[in-house]
């Protein structure tokens, strides 16, 4: 196997004073060394979760349940603080949503980045130095000398985005997780940011893990996409794959509600409704409440996993005879 | 990554302001506040006059003088004589000494108390923080302050060194809640988690990240918590729990004067406006030294 990352039957769910509720249901997934996989999935999906869990960081309460996270043939669910504080920034490291917050303002960006090279290397502090400068200059900062000792706030957006690339890839990890990482940078600076994580990522031969709602980013990065919904994976495959034949009701709906270039349309074909709250979520398929094609069946027991091409949960796609009524599925 | 993108995406402050450079430096930085050096220079005034006391008072602070009782400021007792005769001018000298310990010594204790114990428990939450640590604290602070720190310098007996431990424990649960509260609100932040990512153990997280940005709000609360310890020294001192007669010391001095207020006023005038003047300058002074740790204030 040349997995670098293989999650594994995973469930996460938070215990609280009133109960216990599940958030992540079990989801696999698997990343080859060098490739790019990417979560999808609307706001509260459990996209973030699934990658603070990879990472080791899941909030207060929350807890994995069930399932494994494996890197590089060792499970890390397990392990202990200590010992994943060992891996964090070295071998898997992340990059957040908001570069305005994910710096510390009362240091100096040069500070930050080769702070991490200490903690996990032992080098001196001039040694280091010169390596979180030759990584600011990597990561495309003009006169990263200057910049060295500059603080956050005078940096724009997307050269904090940048600073915090620098951060992750210091220590040259296997895995880079990215959670949204252009969401909160304008249109241009997207791109560049996008593009320059592409590069490092084809240069440090790392696997990306990245999370995103943006379905043009998924087509342009990744090599395997999973859509996940409410906590659960309904679709995973090749990319090409699954946007050229997407199978789950609701992988359409998301492909169809992007607007075309070509076509002259007025309104865009939205998925009707909305997300079920984790206390209430249907005891079958979670998106039975919104899905055009929900049968008897759906409401009631879980869909299966089938892997024909790609992976599939539903129900239409059952070879099993399923009860009610079968609308075909080509007519989405 | 193209060169030309690059410039479009950021300009180049330093590129733009080549002063800049010059005004980043330290001590310019702090001169910008005015008002927060005109504090620091009536604190080291201050601590001039404690540490060179002998030398520059005019007169000796005990000394009685019964042909001077109550004299209004004049040419040679500038700010008049008490009760006794003494030369109030000499123990206002003499009692920065031991106000300006009672106020820096107690407030230490607290924050070398309450900083550690607070962040301990913000930051790791749990039974420690919820059960123990502030259930204490709620205990401590259900007592009027004063009452709690009468009952341990009572207990340790009387002195200046123990109203200052007494004082220094009735304040520690203030430090103990601001600094939990703000840890509380800190860890939160993304920038934690983002140290967390990169492999930062808890402790270095705790001292290098989240305790700088919990300092600006902590120094205020000491310098403001400083004058209230001169206040409840001199408290204490009135009660004879603190320093004892006849070492001067400016709470004592005020209540002195209490009694002889519409016929001497100047005996308690003088002490509160050192009190005051005190304490408006290393609270300002406090702040001066927040703005100037702020990067972003540079």
């Amino acid at each position: 196997m040349n997995d670098i990352l293989s999650v594994n039957h995973l469930s996460i769910g938070f215990d609280h004073s009133y109960g216990h509720t599940s958030v992540i249901d079990d989801i696999s997934f698997n990343i080859e060394k060098g490739q790019t996989l990417c979560i999808v999935g609307e706001s509260g999906c459990g996209k973030s979760l699934t990658s603070l869990a990879v990472m080791g960081l899941l909030p207060s309460g929350g807890r994995i349940h069930d399932g494994q996270i494996v890197y590089k043939g060792q499970d890390i669910s397990r392990k202990s603080q200590k010992e994943l504080s060992e891996i964090r920034g070295k071998e898997i490291s992340m990059i957040f949503q908001e570069p305005m917050t994910a710096l510390n303002p009362l240091h100096s960006i040069g500070y930050q980045v080769s702070e991490v090279l200490r903690v996990h290397q032992k080098v001196s502090k001039h040694e280091a130095k010169e390596k979180a400068i030759e990584m600011l200059r990597l990561v495309g900062i003009p006169s990263p000398e200057k910049r060295f000792a500059q603080y956050p706030h005078e940096l724009s957006g997307g050269m904090r985005q940048r600073v915090m690339i620098a951060m992750a890839l210091i220590c040259h990890p296997g895995l880079l997780v990215a959670d949204e990482p252009t969401t909160a940078l304008d249109v241009t600076i997207q791109a560049q940011i996008l593009e320059l994580i592409q590069n490092l990522k084809s240069q440090f031969d790392m696997a990306l893990l990245l999370i995103t709602h943006d379905l043009g980013v998924v087509s342009e990065t990744a090599d395997k996409v999973v859509v996940m919904y409410a906590g659960q994976v309904v679709e995973y495959g090749d990319t090409k794959e699954l946007f050229t034949e997407p199978k789950h009701p609701y992988t359409k709906g998301l492909i169809n509600s992007i607007p075309k270039m070509d076509e002259d349309t007025e309104v865009l074909p939205t998925i009707k409704g909305s997300v079920p709250s984790p206390d209430e979520m249907p005891m079958g398929c979670r998106f039975v409440t919104r899905c055009p094609f929900a049968m008897e069946i759906c409401s009631k027991i879980k869909p299966p996993k089938i892997t024909d091409g790609h992976e599939v949960h539903c129900w239409l796609y059952s070879s099993e005879d399923v009860k009610g009524e079968n609308p075909s599925v080509d007519k989405v | 990554m193209g060169e030309p993108q690059l410039q479009s995406e950021t300009v180049n402050r330093v590129q733009i302001n080549p002063l800049r450079k010059k005004r980043n430096k330290s001590y310019s930085k702090l001169m910008k506040n005015k008002l927060a050096v005109c504090g620091g220079i009536f604190v080291v005034l201050l601590v001039v006059l404690a540490v060179f006391a002998p030398l520059l008072a005019p007169f000796d602070p005990t000394k009685q003088n019964y042909g001077q009782i109550l004299k209004p400021p004049s040419a040679t007792h500038w700010f008049g004589t008490d009760t006794l005769g003494r030369d109030l001018l000499s123990r206002i000298i003499f009692g920065a000494q031991v106000s300006l310990k009672a106020g820096l010594i107690s407030v230490g204790i607290a924050l070398t108390i309450g900083i550690p114990l607070g962040m301990i428990s913000g930051y790791f939450r749990g039974f420690w923080d919820e059960f123990i640590i502030m259930r204490v604290t709620d205990a401590m602070l259900a007592f009027p302050s004063l009452v709690l720190a009468l009952t341990l310098a009572a207990v340790l007996g009387p002195s200046l060194n123990h109203a200052m431990i007494a004082i220094g424990l009735v304040f520690t649960p203030y430090f103990i809640r601001l600094a939990r509260g703000e840890v509380l609100a800190q860890r939160e932040r993304e920038y934690v988690s983002a140290a967390r990512a990169s492999g930062l153990r808890n402790f270095s997280i705790m001292m290098r990240h989240v305790f700088p940005n919990i300092l600006g709000p902590l120094i205020v609360q000491a310098t403001l918590n400083v004058a209230s310890a001169i206040i409840a020294e001199a408290s204490l001192s009135y009660l004879g729990l603190g320093t004892q007669p006849p070492t001067p010391s400016w709470g004592a001095m005020l209540a002195e004067g209490q009694g002889y207020i519409s016929q001497a006023p100047w005996i308690s005038i003088f002490p509160g406006l050192f009190i005051f003047l005190a304490v408006i300058s290393i609270n300002v002074f406090g702040d001066g030294i927040h703005d100037w740790l702020d990067p972003k204030l540079k």
